[in-house]
């Protein structure tokens, strides 16, 4: 392993910053500040994807009943020494919504169970659970209330004080199953994922770790972490085309879950079960083979090592433009996705509450980046996500970007206000 | 367009080899399997890769703003193409999902039963039986079917399963029935319509498996009016695989969920629901697009005409290469595909146990695929036809099952060493 210092860094960016443009798809003039939210993949990429849907089509029925089941069990393989974890613990699904879903549907939920989520996780999961408490009698939501800053200490008392909250109850229901984000969405912060795993599986919990964003983030060692499930996106931080996702389910629990959609190998194990998911594209899914190549010309340390020093630096950078902070003090809570605040001075800006849109159709039309805002804390802020083919001066121009934006936003209460 | 003008297996037109390449089929290889996985035109492959750059060119900007309205745009033409309104429609991968997704969201509460067909498809089989499997008392009805039989006989069976359930006078009720407008194997054209009509007479939800329908035969909803039906449009409409469309009616809406709950649960209404499942590459879903622009080009009629006459004329072929028959004396029960008998003298042969022998011979030394399998005692192969396909290739699938039977056959006579006898 190369020492830190050799490691790729926006001031030294070796092979990264904008040399890598040329290898990925965007178009000149525009900038990704958000692979966050939808990942994007390079040419290479996007050609062996091709490469695998002309394969498919030379002989359908050669792809589709031999050679598809070793590719995507050789896919697994990969995945199991790249997560550290055994092939027969994975399934490859489209995207961390279905694998939710998957887990969360297919555990018996019976009365009296309760769900412990974070109020920063997932829309999507969330709703998942809600579908579940709305259609199973007595399962119900305990909720983390989490605002951040706040350190990984304090984060793990919240835990624990929610969780002697319950107990304390003495109502008979028990906390059947926690959710716990790896790297949260927004606001985008790491979690203490080791420790808490550890606290909950000692409490009797279930622990489903939300790794959406984990894959190509940060090193994920799924025996040192050991989850009961976990679920991580490859097309976000891996670089595989969209709609290409891995869950894992330990051995144990894996006679009682099965896929969102049940097909002709129902109750013929885990492998059959999740080996096939009925006629689709494939492409995706094999493009992560693809990625994991192009990943390793430069290795996952000097990836991991240059992206998060980016996010870092470039958030201080922004926040030094806009006369603001970053959302947590802490280095280690900041993994590719920084968080920082945005200076508009009225938190109900009638402009923003009239038309939620007005600052995504602003950036799209006059600027020709995005970034997304959100409101955390009764402050807004915006989440930037560093990548390989970004360099400090992108951070410095999207900061100048964004003071304009908020600048112009604040003038117009300014103007419109009534005295 | 008067019949005798559509193109037919003698008079082609713009179909048989000619239209090979428009396809990706390497030299030397025939698709005889249409109907299990598909293919599609290098055009609508384009539509696709059309799609799935826009996606790149700027990924917020199409996810937030233009994905929404070019599956919209997508199911309005499905709406026009198969006569409902396009809010009844949601694009979902595959028939797998749709059914999934009508199963698992009905409440089903103890005492329901589900009717199916002994010859539906494996999936949709086990989906009832895992419903079955996670609620307290829910029973299936199973009705069993052995082609061939007349579209009235179909009628009488089902009905006749129904009526033995009523008698039973237990307080259990067949909420549901999972029908296929045309089976999987063997392929039958079935009498939509009068199943429809008669168990929607009785209170039985009826779901249509039409899988197989769009691209196949003209697909009319508003005359069918199913209360589910799910088709595939990767099958016979030609896109990429992993585009189908379901159909739920408004009244039924609020009770479906997709099987992936996301965040428009409760706040979106259904088309919301529907729109989104998550990050994924919709360019499949929107190549839907492509497919029917290409087919535009020679019209549903001349398209279907001429895949039915020449699965109608190339399994009659077959059947008198190989000295047997084909299943269903009744060409209206033929869509595009055509059952025909393989003349094995042991249906219990070792190596016709499992289908691996089979794909196996016939890829690696024939490469071709037709997919065998058993009903009603015999053996019998289900051949596709297709637009890039002629009589001659028919002939030639003819020769090419009457050698390997012929091997098989030989084995039978010689006596084999089992081991594995049944």
């Amino acid at each position: 392993m190369t020492h830190t210092k050799d490691l790729p860094t926006p001031a030294n960016p070796g092979p990264f910053g904008h040399a890598q443009r040329k290898n990925f798809l965007f178009p000149e003039g525009y900038t990704q500040f958000n692979h966050g939210s939808f990942g994007t993949f390079p040419k290479s990429v996007q050609d062996a994807m091709i490469e695998w849907h002309q394969r498919a089509e030379r002989n359908p029925d050669l792809w589709m009943r031999r050679d598809l089941y070793s590719s995507l069990k050789q896919l697994r393989t990969d995945l199991g020494d790249f997560l550290n974890c055994s092939a027969d613990e994975l399934a490859l699904v489209t995207n961390t919504t279905q694998g939710a879903n998957t887990i969360i549907r297919s555990l018996d939920f019976q009365p009296g169970d309760r769900i412990l989520q974070f109020s920063t996780g997932y829309v999507s999961v969330d709703k998942t659970v809600e579908y579940v408490c709305d259609t199973l009698d007595d399962v119900k939501i305990v909720q983390v209330p989490v605002t951040y800053p706040i350190s990984d200490e304090d984060l793990l008392k919240k835990v624990e004080e929610t969780v002697e909250a319950h107990r304390q109850l003495k109502d008979g229901s028990r906390i059947r199953l926690a959710i716990v984000d790896w790297i949260s969405s927004v606001p985008s912060i790491l979690h203490p994922v080791h420790k808490l795993v550890d606290y909950l599986q000692g409490e009797g919990i279930l622990v489903f770790v939300d790794g959406a964003h984990s894959i190509g983030q940060v090193p994920v060692d799924l025996t040192a972490l050991h989850p009961d499930f976990y679920i991580t996106n490859a097309h976000k931080w891996l670089f595989s085309v969209r709609g290409s996702a891995v869950l894992y389910v330990a051995k144990r629990h894996q006679a009682k879950i099965h896929p969102t959609s049940i097909t002709g190998d129902y109750k013929k194990g885990f492998d059959a079960e999740f080996a096939w998911s009925g006629t689709q594209d494939y492409s995706s899914l094999m493009s992560i083979s693809d990625a994991l190549k192009f990943r390793k010309q430069y290795g996952e340390d000097a990836i991991i090592n240059y992206t998060h020093r980016l996010a870092v630096e470039g958030g201080a950078a922004i926040a030094k433009i806009l006369g603001t902070n970053t959302l947590t003090p802490d280095d280690h809570q900041v993994a590719n996705m920084v968080n920082i605040r945005l200076p508009i001075h009225d938190f109900d800006h009638p402009t923003l509450k009239e038309n939620p849109n007005y600052i995504m159709d602003l950036m799209f039309d006059k600027f020709n980046v995005f970034t997304p805002a959100f409101k955390h804390d009764g402050k807004w802020w915006t989440r930037v996500s560093a990548q390989i083919y970004l360099e400090l001066s992108d951070f410095v121009r999207l900061g100048n970007i964004w003071k304009e934006v908020c600048d112009d936003l604040n003038a117009l209460v300014l103007t419109n206000s009534r005295q | 367009m008067t019949p005798s003008l559509l193109p037919t297996p003698t008079h082609p037109g713009p179909f048989g080899h000619k239209q090979r390449k428009n396809f990706f089929f390497p030299e030397g290889f025939t698709q005889f399997n249409h109907g299990s996985y598909g293919t599609f035109p290098r055009a609508v492959q384009d539509n696709m890769m059309k799609w799935h750059n826009q996606a790149e060119e700027n990924p917020d900007r199409w996810v937030r703003l233009d994905l929404r309205p070019a599956l919209t745009q997508v199911r309005s033409q499905l709406a026009s193409f198969m006569n409902c309104d396009k809010n009844e429609l949601a694009l979902v991968q595959n028939t797998t999902v749709g059914v999934n997704t009508v199963l698992r969201s009905l409440d089903f509460q103890p005492g329901d039963c589900i009717l199916q067909l002994s010859t539906g498809y494996v999936s949709v089989d086990k989906t009832v039986h895992y419903i079955c499997d996670s609620h307290k008392n829910v029973q299936i009805v199973e009705v069993p079917i052995t082609m061939p039989l007349s579209d009235h006989e179909i009628v009488y069976q089902v009905e006749k399963a129904v009526q033995q359930h009523l008698a039973k006078n237990d307080s259990s009720r067949i909420r549901i029935a999972m029908i296929d407008w045309i089976s999987s194997v063997p392929a039958v054209v079935h009498p939509i319509k009068a199943l429809t009509d008669m168990l929607k007479s009785y209170n039985i939800l009826v779901f249509i498996d039409g899988a197989h329908a769009i691209g196949q035969v003209p697909v009319d909803l508003s005359y069918i009016n199913p209360d589910f039906f799910i088709t595939n449009c990767h099958k016979w409409l030609l896109s990429v695989r992993g585009s189908a469309v379901l159909y739920v009616p408004k009244k039924y809406q609020s009770g479906i969920h997709p099987t992936a709950i996301q965040g428009d649960y409760k706040t979106g209404g259904f088309e919301l629901e529907f729109s989104w499942n998550g990050t994924m590459d919709y360019s499949t879903m929107l190549s839907v697009e492509g497919a029917l622009e290409f087919r535009k080009q020679y019209g549903e009629e001349a398209i279907m005409h001429y895949t039915h006459r020449l699965a109608v004329e190339g399994g009659q072929l077959m059947a008198d290469i190989l000295g047997t028959n084909v299943l269903t004396p009744y060409e209206h029960q033929v869509g595009s595909m055509v059952n025909v008998r393989l003349p094995i003298k042991d249906v219990n042969h070792p190596k016709i146990a499992t289908p691996d022998y089979l794909i196996k011979h016939l890829l690696d030394k024939y490469n071709l695929f037709a997919p065998s399998y058993l009903h009603g005692g015999y053996f019998w192969t289900r051949v596709s036809s297709q637009i890039y396909l002629e009589l001659k290739d028919f002939e030639r699938l003819g020769n090419v099952w009457k050698e390997v039977i012929a091997e098989l056959n030989s084995e039978t006579d010689r006596g084999y060493d089992d081991g594995t006898s049944q």
